[in-house]
């Protein structure tokens, strides 16, 4: 299986806020591979983007691995997660 | 010194950490979680891309001697009640909005607005107030009003929240 990691600080910044960022965030990955999601110098990612990011992710077919994330971002997908309706 | 910052908002609005540090530089000072205040910029500006169609938005930072910081966004877009089409008085699809309700039936949507209401009303004490095409709203945290105007208020959208940034809690001791 073939690994494809996205670095979201050379990507996106280290403060990643809007929405519309995570849209095309795993674009032409292709199947039948394993996603690493490194947040590796990221400070803050917003709701709103988070939101988009796990709806994203949630289209995916393949395995997604987030690695290097802080506290901040752990605790803000946790809280997506816990308040998806 | 009161500082004040306007700056135009586009596609290309630059959200990055340095970026803000240096903009922001004299209204970060003395806010003891900045997480919370790039927390307000990201849910303000995501609405204005997300709902609004807008032309032009702009973004007004005020500052005052006292910490009190005003943020004021605006854009020229289609207005929350034509957005969201959901009464035929805008002060009552603006309340909605503020509650939850959302353009968009994505699941996990609608937190935005609210959670910002939540904490600039009712942990912090500060004040927040929307217009948007016929309509005002304005919360604090012991009062919540809105209303209709005849003639249009505004030709889009102004989200201003005013706060005490010594106040800001950490964003994630209240998620």
């Amino acid at each position: 299986m073939t690994t494809k990691t996205i670095n979201m600080y050379e990507r996106y910044g280290d403060i990643i806020g809007l929405r519309y960022l995570a849209e095309s965030i795993f674009d032409n990955i292709g199947d039948n591979i394993e996603i690493v999601v490194d947040f590796d110098k990221v400070e803050f990612i917003g709701r709103s983007f988070t939101q988009e990011y796990i709806r994203q992710k949630k289209k995916q077919n393949a395995k997604i691995i987030e690695i290097n994330a802080s506290s901040s971002i752990t605790n803000m997908i946790d809280w997506v997660v816990k308040t998806w309706k | 010194m009161k500082k004040i910052l306007f700056e135009k908002i586009d596609s290309s609005y630059d959200f990055r950490h340095a970026t803000l540090e240096h903009k922001y530089s004299n209204f970060i000072e003395n806010i003891n979680d900045k997480n919370t205040f790039y927390y307000f910029f990201a849910e303000m500006l995501s609405n204005i891309k997300d709902h609004s169609k807008f032309n032009n938005a702009y973004l007004l930072a005020k500052k005052q001697e006292d910490n009190i910081i005003d943020l004021s966004f605006s854009d020229d877009g289609i207005t929350l009640p034509f957005t969201l089409q959901q009464h035929k008085e805008d002060n009552l699809t603006i309340y909605d909005a503020t509650k939850g309700l959302s353009s968009k039936k994505d699941e996990g949507r609608g937190f935005g607005l609210p959670s910002t209401i939540k904490i600039i009303s009712s942990m912090i004490q500060g004040e927040l107030i929307i217009a948007s095409r016929n309509a005002i709203y304005y919360k604090t945290y012991q009062n919540e009003l809105s209303d209709n105007l005849n003639s249009s208020l505004v030709n889009g959208t102004l989200v201003s929240i005013r706060f005490d940034c010594t106040k800001l809690p950490n964003i994630y001791s209240i998620i």
